[in-house]
């Protein structure tokens, strides 16, 4: 179907109907490439952005993950180093040889005091005074 | 693509420089400095000792400005080592576990932070000279030169306190667990059994004893060496005490391996 221009305003006189029909199937309109699509681009970008955003929050949540864990371990292991005031749980002595849970705390208790003991450095050997000259003058005529 | 990797690397800079991991990123920094300004020291010093030896044997004119400038970037050189010195070691008593007065150790904290700030000031004279003859440069040495075994004292003091903080606490660890394990063989145990145990655990607090007798001698080492004026003094004190703290540490040894055992037969009995 053939739209009805409005008459031109300059006066020239339009291209008959039947001229307009020829041209256009003389002419078949191209394929239009969706790689050059800018509408399609701008989506693809919209979603390359989006997903690099979700790589930084991934990034964030990944560092402040090792921050909870790291602070989660740091206080227990402070709990298990500080002998605790509290006086210790009665438990009922059981029949097999099995460690009880008490005994068990204890136990890593000693292990740390052990790994305390065996890493200590009490010798300090970087930390010495450096050794300077501190006597430079010379004679100077 | 560059825009993007920059705006990672910013946010992975900025999550470290926030202290996020700063034992990881920063593990020593202060050590890795000092060495690094220790190092640089040897090689500067051996150019200033050619240098000086070309001078006192020629005398020439081109070779007395070389001098003078070697002379000068010695003496800023030694400082920074100094205080790169001073600052790991305030580093190091911050975060040295123990127990220390905190009156002693404020004290010494800021006895380390007044040798940071005058060897700052120092190293600013010797920079704002212009043209410094032998005798300036000497003059401005001689400053330093003359706090030599003030300074050593200083750094010995400072280790002495972190080799004790280390030690008391250890002997700490080992009383409190000494005390935990004698409830459990009180609570848990036959009146026997008990007081079987309870012999082996006065050989413990005995191992707890020693070790803290040692300590006290090391303390009175530490006492002598805050005085001594002279550097053979100093290090003769320094050595006792390191002695003393590894013969606290042989006791401690020894109270483990007891409460190992005690703990052994509290588990199989």
């Amino acid at each position: 179907m053939i739209e009805m221009s409005p008459p031109p305003i300059s006066g020239e006189t339009p291209p008959p109907a039947r001229e307009l029909k020829a041209e256009k199937e003389a002419k078949p309109p191209k394929p239009v490439k969706l790689r050059n699509n800018p509408k399609i681009k701008l989506i693809k970008n919209k979603l390359k952005s989006k997903n690099f955003l979700l790589f930084i929050i991934l990034l964030v949540v990944f560092f402040l993950g090792g921050i909870v864990l790291g602070l989660y371990l740091k206080r227990k292991n402070g709990k298990q180093a500080l002998p605790s005031p509290s006086p210790s749980p009665t438990i009922e002595p059981s029949p097999s040889p099995s460690p009880s849970p008490l005994s068990e705390g204890l136990e890593g208790k000693l292990m740390q005091f052990e790994e305390h003991l065996e890493e200590v450095d009490l010798k300090e050997e970087e930390l010495t005074p450096p050794a300077l000259d501190f006597d430079i003058r010379f004679k100077v005529k | 693509m560059k825009k993007k990797l920059l705006i990672i690397l910013i946010t992975v800079y900025c999550l470290l420089a926030s202290g996020l991991f700063p034992r990881l990123a920063f593990a020593d920094r202060e050590l890795d400095d000092y060495l690094y300004q220790y190092e640089k020291y040897q090689e500067i010093y051996d150019q200033f000792k050619i240098s000086r030896d070309k001078f006192l044997k020629y005398e020439a004119l081109s070779v007395s400005e070389a001098t003078r400038a070697d002379t000068e970037t010695f003496i800023l050189k030694r400082n920074l080592v100094l205080r790169t010195y001073f600052l790991l070691l305030k580093n190091r008593l911050r975060n040295t576990p123990g127990v220390m007065n905190p009156q002693a150790k404020e004290d010494l904290l800021s006895l380390l932070d007044k040798k940071i700030v005058w060897l700052e000031e120092e190293s600013e004279e010797v920079e704002n000279l212009e043209n410094p003859s032998f005798e300036d440069l000497f003059i401005l040495s001689g400053r330093i030169e003359d706090k030599d075994e003030e300074m050593k004292n200083l750094g010995y003091q400072a280790l002495a306190e972190m080799i004790l903080g280390k030690i008391r606490s250890l002997q700490q660890e080992s009383t409190g667990l000494t005390a935990l394990l004698k409830d459990e063989v009180f609570e848990n145990k036959s009146a026997t059994q008990a007081a079987q145990l309870d012999l082996w655990l006065r050989e413990v607090s005995v191992k707890n004893y020693l070790a803290q007798k040692e300590i006290e001698a090391a303390e009175i080492n530490l006492w002598n060496l805050r005085s001594a004026k002279k550097e053979t003094s100093m290090i003769n004190f320094f050595n006792n005490l390191k002695t003393d703290a590894d013969d606290a540490k042989i006791q401690l040894n020894q109270a483990l391996s007891f409460l190992k055992e005690i703990l052994a037969q509290l588990n199989y009995d």
